[in-house]
């Protein structure tokens, strides 16, 4: 693996996954109205699967670089002596100049790297702070905590601690978990405020939230450079809030349920007061989101319809999109720039139309076939023996003496013939992959290499295809 | 005006001995600190001296010993802390790892007041359904 195959899988997954993001962005936004707030939780647990695995390997062939050929009907294959198949073929790394992929990755890694120790060091100073605090053993709010363990389920030990320091009530810690109240609450707030408060931080803990927080802070790492995750991530983060908001709600009664909401509100009145200059987007940004919250809150039914059915399907084709596209990720491997999506056989670029007629009929009939991609393994080296993998798809009408024929010439000097193969086919529609050794030759340093790829279907001239191909020039002298 | 001052974690840990008991020896601080910290005497004279230089704390002189207090109040400090630039950021940014019951705090009085009354409205809304 070099620095270019890195660059490319993490901009490959980061693009899929901003596309994927947008997908659960509308989807969320059609769902919403109609679907418990967990289930839209789960689709973003697709995506941060997809953002943190990117590539699920067909098999470890991506670090020996042997060809895969995608034979769908076996014909005669062109001789490939056996022992290359196993043995590693890698082009000569060029020494000196760094390429732009190598910037691009150490620019990546910084920026990941920053990320990672700023998060670390934010974290670890806080829970620093959280020394400052005063350990809570007011009695009847270890009561309180004890009900709302028991309503919720939850058994481990929790230690409630009033810091002075924040003005929201706050869970922090996976193994050991701390609440964390703002100094004051017990004598500023009534027992039904309290309770809630508790109830909504315990679920927290329920859902672990802490540990999804700290995979979604992994997440941010990797796509620090990508501004549609981010935005992914605040409505991921607010919609598990409105989870959470959801599962407090189903343990209450009704009455209880609006003064959920006012709990809220009370904690806000109390504890965070205005800013000398608050920044003003943040403000809308935020009351919109408690807006929001709010609605949620009120339009709560306890029992809503949840069509659970619609939404695992959509779970499962978005994980279906994202999981498998191996075609996508190999090409993201290629060292050389061609790649071209697989068309349809029947592009009017690669077709034959013909027409003869013999003793009695007209025949007619289209011969169609085209390259979909030209690559070669690891960098081209001067005097280094490596594969040219060359993909055909085809379709043809005529099976009368049908033969895929491929032919490359140095098309700086036509007349130098590379490798010709020709495979007879047996079906009408089909793909095939001609994997050719090559041993590039630079005559003089800085002629370009160029591959011209013709392709002969039943004695017709089809598609012919130029490729300049950057080869590198031998790091020893030449003989 | 406000003094500006910062006070490190260590030193945090001096201010909450003094502020519990607010004219302090300097042996007693020692003692209680031994308790939770384990650490030295100088270490902590070090520490109330520190604090003296940053004017949180005064001592006077009684009989050979010196008697330490705090001038500034435990709720003072909290406030200056939680208004202090890093805190700021540490709240924003440790969004990611602690979760919260409320992220925003740059909502106005007004804006608390219009919340109140949606809610208000919205209730009664679906009362009336």
């Amino acid at each position: 693996m070099n620095t270019e195959h890195l660059v490319k899988l993490v901009i490959h997954s980061s693009l899929t996954g901003s596309l994927l993001a947008v997908l659960i962005l509308v989807a969320g936004r059609y769902l919403k109205s109609r679907v418990k707030a967990r289930w839209i939780c789960l689709l973003w647990f697709v995506l941060l699967f997809r953002l943190l695995i990117p590539y699920i390997p067909n098999s470890p062939l991506l670090l020996y670089k042997v060809p895969e050929t995608i034979n769908i009907n076996s014909p005669e294959v062109i001789e490939v002596p056996q022992t290359a198949w196993l043995n590693p073929v890698r082009g000569a790394l060029p020494e000196g100049k760094p390429t732009p992929y190598d910037i691009m990755f150490v620019i990546w890694l910084s920026g990941a790297l920053l990320m990672l120790f700023y998060m670390l060091i934010l974290n670890f100073i806080f829970i620093r702070r959280t020394k400052r605090g005063h350990p809570v053993t007011d009695a009847h709010i270890l009561e309180i905590l004890n009900e709302c363990k028991r309503e919720i389920g939850i058994k481990k030990d929790i230690h409630i601690v009033s810091l002075g320091t924040i003005k929201t009530p706050a869970v922090l810690g996976v193994f050991k978990p701390l609440l964390l109240l703002p100094e004051g609450v017990p004598s500023k707030l009534g027992d039904n405020d309290i309770r809630n408060i508790i109830l909504h931080e315990l679920t927290h803990l329920k859902h672990n939230d802490l540990l999804a927080d700290w995979i979604i802070g992994l997440t941010l790492t990797l796509h620090w450079f990508n501004p549609v995750i981010w935005h992914a991530i605040k409505m991921m983060r607010s919609d598990r809030e409105m989870a959470c908001d959801e599962y407090v709600l189903s343990h209450l009664k009704d009455e209880e349920i609006k003064r959920y909401g006012q709990t809220i509100l009370n904690v806000l009145d109390i504890y965070a007061r205005p800013k000398a200059v608050p920044g003003l987007v943040a403000m809308v940004e935020s009351k919109k989101e408690f807006k929001r919250r709010l609605e949620r809150i009120i339009v709560y039914r306890k029992g809503t319809r949840c069509p659970k059915f619609f939404v695992m399907l959509l779970v499962i084709f978005l994980a279906g999109f994202t999981g498998v596209n191996a075609y996508e990720i190999q090409s993201a491997f290629r060292s050389s720039p061609a790649h071209c999506m697989p068309k349809s056989c029947c592009d009017p670029r690669a077709t034959f139309a013909y027409s003869y007629t013999d003793a009695t009929n007209v025949i007619e009939g289209t011969d169609a076939a085209m390259i979909t991609d030209i690559r070669s393994y690891g960098k081209l080296t001067d005097g280094v023996e490596t594969f040219i993998v060359v993909e055909v798809e085809y379709s043809l009408a005529s099976m009368e003496d049908a033969r895929l024929c491929i032919m490359f010439n140095n098309s700086s000097d036509s007349s130098e013939f590379i490798h010709e193969g020709t495979i007879p086919v047996s079906e009408g529609i089909g793909k095939y992959v001609f994997t050719i050794p090559l041993t590039p030759v630079i005559h003089e340093e800085g002629t370009p290499f160029s591959l011209q790829c013709c392709l002969h279907v039943n004695n017709r001239t089809l598609y012919a295809q130029e490729k300049e191909l950057k080869v590198q020039p031998r790091s020893q002298p030449y003989p | 005006m406000r003094k500006v001052f910062s006070i490190t974690e260590a030193e945090w840990q001096v201010m909450k001995v003094l502020w519990k008991n607010s004219y302090c020896h300097a042996s007693k601080v020692i003692e209680e600190l031994e308790k939770t910290t384990g650490w030295k005497p100088t270490t902590v004279k070090t520490l109330l001296s520190r604090l003296v230089k940053k004017k949180v704390v005064t001592f006077r002189k009684e009989n050979n010993a010196y008697i330490y207090t705090p001038t500034v109040s435990e709720e003072e400090c909290q406030e200056a802390e939680s208004e202090s630039f890093l805190n700021r950021l540490f709240n924003g940014s440790c969004n990611l790892m602690v979760s919260r019951l409320i992220h925003a705090n740059k909502l106005t009085g007004e804006d608390i007041q219009e919340l109140r009354l949606l809610l208000d409205k919205l209730d009664g809304r679906e009362k009336k359904e």
